[in-house]
C-alpha cells in the first residue's frame, strides 16, 4: 500500500519559474466616461460622484473591451503564441491550469478545444480554480507549486486566465474598472527566472462578495497582514523586497499601501492602472512583464505580487527573477 | 496510456448524497425556480454575448417536463447546503474544501465554496472550486487533494461535487440521458477511510466540432470512444491484475449502458446501473449516488473493489478505483 509521502519544502527551494508569457489585449478601448455611459444606459448607476472618484483618486482612464471574440477565441489568441514557442523549443507541456475570476459560462464545454487539437495536446489534462475571484491567480499558483512538489515528473504547466465582461455592469465592481484580457504563462520546472519562493492564500473568516463594508473596513489591514505573513514564513524582510506588483485594482489601495507600510510609492509597480484598468486575473502576468521591460527588475531581484478578490480573499506570493 | 499498475494513498469516506424530488413531483413544498427577469440574469446576458450558440435561448425553446428528473429549485449553493445540512461537527476539521461543478448559479457574485464554507462555519478550511472540465472536474479535485497532501501539513480535503441546471441551459442533448440536480460530499484523508483510493486515471478527449453544433452521429461518435476509451482501462488493469469487482459507469444514455454491460461481461466485471433516476445523468455526483445506493441495498461488501467511471462528453474519460476496507 502506497503512503502519502510528505515533501519537506523550505522556504528559499523554489520548484518551478516562470519561462515565458503571453498577453492578448483586444484592439477595442472604452474611456471611463464612455464605460460608464454605457452602464447608465444598461440601466445600471455610475453617478457623476463615482466617474470622478473612479478618475482622480483611483486612477482610471481606459480599458480594453473584446467586442468580437468569444472567451474561447481570446484564450487562442494569447495560448497559440506561447505554445508556439514551446513546441520551437521542444518543451513539454504537461497540464494546463485555467483559471477564471467569474464562475458564470458554460463548463460542460471544453474552452480548449482549437488548442488541443492545433497543438497536439490531446493527452494534456486539463484542471481549473476558482472562486477566489481576482485573487484566484495566487490560488492557481500554489495549486501548481503542489502539483510540481507531488509530481517528479512534472516538467510544465500552462496557465491561462480569461475574462470577459459580457454586459456593461460587468466592467465595474465597487472600486474597480475592469477591462478584458487573456494571458498565459509557461511555468517550468527548475527554470531560474522568476522563480517562485512562497505563495500564501488568505480567506477572511467573513469574506462574501455582496459584503462589501465589510470588506472596506478590513481591506488594508488583511493586505498588510497577509505581506508579513508571506514574509515571515519565507525568511524574508520587506526591506529585501525590490518591487511590489500589485493587481490593478485601483491607484489609492496602493497609495495607501505605500503608507500604512512606510515605504516610498514607487515600490509598487501601477503605472498600467491607467493604461488598461483591472484585467481581472490576468493582471499580474501583465505587469510582471512589463515590470521587466521597464527596467524595474534586475536578475536576483526579489519581488513580490499581490492579488485582491472581492469580498476578502487574498493572495500573494514572492519570487526571485 | 501506459501499463504501470494503479497506485495512490489516499482514503475516501462517502459523507453524504443527495438527490432532489422529481421535477414533476406535486408536493407541498414544490416550489419553481424564481424566474429572473432577462434585464437582470447574467446567464441571459451570457447567452446574448455568444449569439452563435444556436442550441441556447431563452426560454428553453420547448417546455421539457421534469418528470422523471431531480430537479433542485433554489440553485447551486443552496443545494451544497442541503446536501451539507447537519454535517458542522463532522466538517468542522477540514483543511481544503473543493467544491466541483459543471453547472452555474445565475448570479455573477456568488461563490458557492466560500458560501458552504461560511454557513458551515469551517473556521480552518481553504475553500475554492474546480469548474470547466465538465464531470472530469471530480477527478482533477482528486489529483489536486493528493497534491496538497504531499506538499502540505493538511489531514483532511473535502470534495462537494454539486450541480444543479438553471434555464437557459438546457438538461437535453440529443438522445442522451437528461440531466438532473443533484450533489456528493466525499471526504479524503491519507490514513483511514471507507474506501481505499487504489488510483485514479483520466484519459482526455474532445470532438473538433463543439457540442453546440453537434449532430445525433456526432453523439454517437463520442459514446463509441468513451466506451473504447473504457475498454483500454480495461485492459490496463487486466494486465495490472487489478480488474474490479464492481464498474459503476455515469449514466450517459441508454446504448452506453448496455455497451458496458456487454463489456463487462467480457472481462468478468459486474456493471452497475442505478435502478432509481437510471435515465437520468447526475454528471459529477453519478457514480457516488449509485455507490451510496449499492451500499445501502448490501450489493458491496469489504474487500471488494470498485471502478467508479466519469464519462463527459466534451472532456473524456475518469475512473477511480477503490477497494472497500470498512
Amino acid at each position: 500500500m502506497k503512503q502519502v509521502t510528505k515533501l519537506r519544502r523550505t522556504s528559499d527551494k523554489a520548484v518551478f519559474g516562470m519561462a515565458d508569457i503571453s498577453i492578448y489585449l483586444p484592439q477595442t478601448w472604452m474611456t471611463l466616461r464612455e464605460v460608464a455611459d454605457l452602464i447608465r444606459r444598461s440601466g445600471y448607476p455610475f453617478s457623476e460622484h463615482d466617474l470622478d472618484r473612479f478618475g482622480r483618486l483611483y486612477g482610471f482612464k481606459r480599458v480594453p473591451c473584446e467586442e468580437r471574440r468569444s472567451l474561447e477565441e481570446m484564450i487562442v489568441e494569447a495560448c497559440a503564441p506561447l505554445l508556439a514557442r514551446l513546441r520551437q523549443a521542444n518543451k513539454q507541456v504537461d497540464k494546463i491550469l485555467f483559471l477564471r475570476t467569474s464562475q458564470v459560462y458554460w463548463h460542460d464545454r471544453n474552452l480548449f478545444r482549437p488548442l488541443i487539437h492545433d497543438f497536439g495536446l490531446e493527452e494534456t489534462h486539463l484542471l481549473s480554480v476558482s472562486q477566489h475571484n481576482c485573487a484566484s491567480f495566487h490560488l492557481a499558483l500554489r495549486v501548481c507549486q503542489n502539483l510540481f512538489l507531488a509530481n517528479p515528473d512534472l516538467q510544465g504547466v500552462m496557465l491561462v486566465s480569461a475574462d470577459k465582461a459580457f454586459h456593461p455592469s460587468l466592467r465595474r465592481i465597487p472600486d474597480s474598472l475592469l477591462g478584458d484580457c487573456a494571458s498565459a504563462c509557461y511555468l517550468e520546472r527548475d527554470f531560474h527566472r522568476h522563480r517562485l519562493l512562497h505563495v500564501v492564500n488568505q480567506v477572511d473568516p467573513k469574506a462574501d462578495p455582496d459584503n462589501v463594508e465589510w470588506f472596506n473596513t478590513t481591506y488594508y489591514f488583511a493586505i498588510r497582514q497577509m505581506l508579513f505573513r508571506l514574509l515571515n514564513e519565507a525568511g524574508h524582510t520587506l526591506d529585501e523586497i525590490s518591487l511590489i506588483i500589485g493587481g490593478n485594482v485601483n491607484l489609492r489601495t496602493w497609495e495607501r499601501m505605500a503608507e500604512i507600510l512606510n515605504k516610498p510609492f514607487d515600490l509598487f509597480y501601477t503605472r498600467t492602472i491607467p493604461e488598461v484598468g483591472h484585467l481581472y486575473g490576468s493582471d499580474l502576468l501583465y505587469n510582471l512583464r512589463l515590470a521587466v521591460s521597464d527596467g524595474r527588475l534586475k536578475p536576483g531581484d526579489v519581488y513580490a505580487t499581490i492579488s485582491i478578490g472581492l469580498g476578502g480573499m487574498y493572495g500573494c506570493a514572492l519570487h526571485r527573477w | 496510456m501506459s501499463g504501470d499498475a494503479w497506485r495512490s494513498g489516499l482514503y475516501l469516506s462517502l459523507v453524504t448524497c443527495y438527490v432532489p424530488d422529481d421535477g414533476n413531483k406535486p408536493t407541498s413544498s414544490r416550489r419553481r425556480p424564481q424566474a429572473l427577469s432577462k434585464s437582470n440574469n447574467p446567464l441571459y446576458w451570457l447567452m446574448a454575448d455568444n449569439r452563435d450558440l444556436a442550441e441556447l435561448s431563452f426560454p428553453p425553446k420547448t417546455q421539457e417536463g421534469d418528470a422523471g428528473i431531480p430537479v433542485f429549485p433554489d440553485g447551486s449553493s443552496q443545494l451544497a447546503l442541503r446536501l451539507l445540512h447537519g454535517r458542522r461537527n463532522q466538517l468542522a476539521n477540514v483543511d481544503i474544501l473543493l467544491y466541483v461543478h459543471e453547472s452555474v448559479e445565475a448570479s455573477g457574485s456568488v461563490l458557492p465554496a466560500l458560501k458552504v464554507k461560511n454557513v458551515l462555519e469551517m473556521k480552518h478550511c481553504l475553500p475554492f472550486s474546480l469548474g470547466f472540465q465538465g464531470s472530469l472536474a471530480n477527478l482533477a479535485a482528486v489529483e489536486i487533494a493528493e497534491a496538497f497532501f504531499r506538499a502540505e501539513p493538511i489531514k483532511q480535503v473535502l470534495i462537494v461535487s454539486v450541480d444543479c441546471i438553471v434555464p437557459p441551459f438546457s438538461r437535453r442533448r440529443h438522445d442522451l440521458f437528461p440531466k438532473g440536480d443533484s450533489g456528493a460530499a466525499v471526504l479524503y484523508t491519507v490514513d483511514d477511510g471507507d474506501y481505499r483510493v487504489n488510483g485514479y486515471r483520466v484519459n482526455p478527449y474532445c470532438l473538433k466540432t463543439p457540442p453546440h453544433k453537434w449532430t445525433q452521429l456526432d453523439c454517437q461518435v463520442i459514446v463509441q470512444q468513451l466506451l473504447r476509451l473504457t475498454v483500454r482501462l480495461l485492459e490496463q488493469l487486466s494486465q495490472c491484475g487489478q480488474l474490479p469487482d464492481w464498474l459503476v459507469p455515469q449514466h450517459l444514455s441508454f446504448p452506453f449502458g448496455l455497451a458496458l454491460k456487454q463489456v463487462g461481461e467480457r472481462y468478468g466485471v459486474r456493471v452497475k446501473l442505478r435502478e432509481c433516476w437510471g435515465a437520468v445523468n447526475l454528471l459529477g455526483s453519478d457514480p457516488f449516488v449509485t455507490l451510496v445506493q449499492m451500499e445501502q441495498n448490501g450489493e458491496i461488501s469489504r474487500g471488494q473493489s470498485v471502478l467508479l467511471l466519469w464519462a463527459s462528453i466534451d472532456h473524456g474519460l475518469g475512473a477511480m478505483l477503490l477497494e472497500r476496507v470498512r
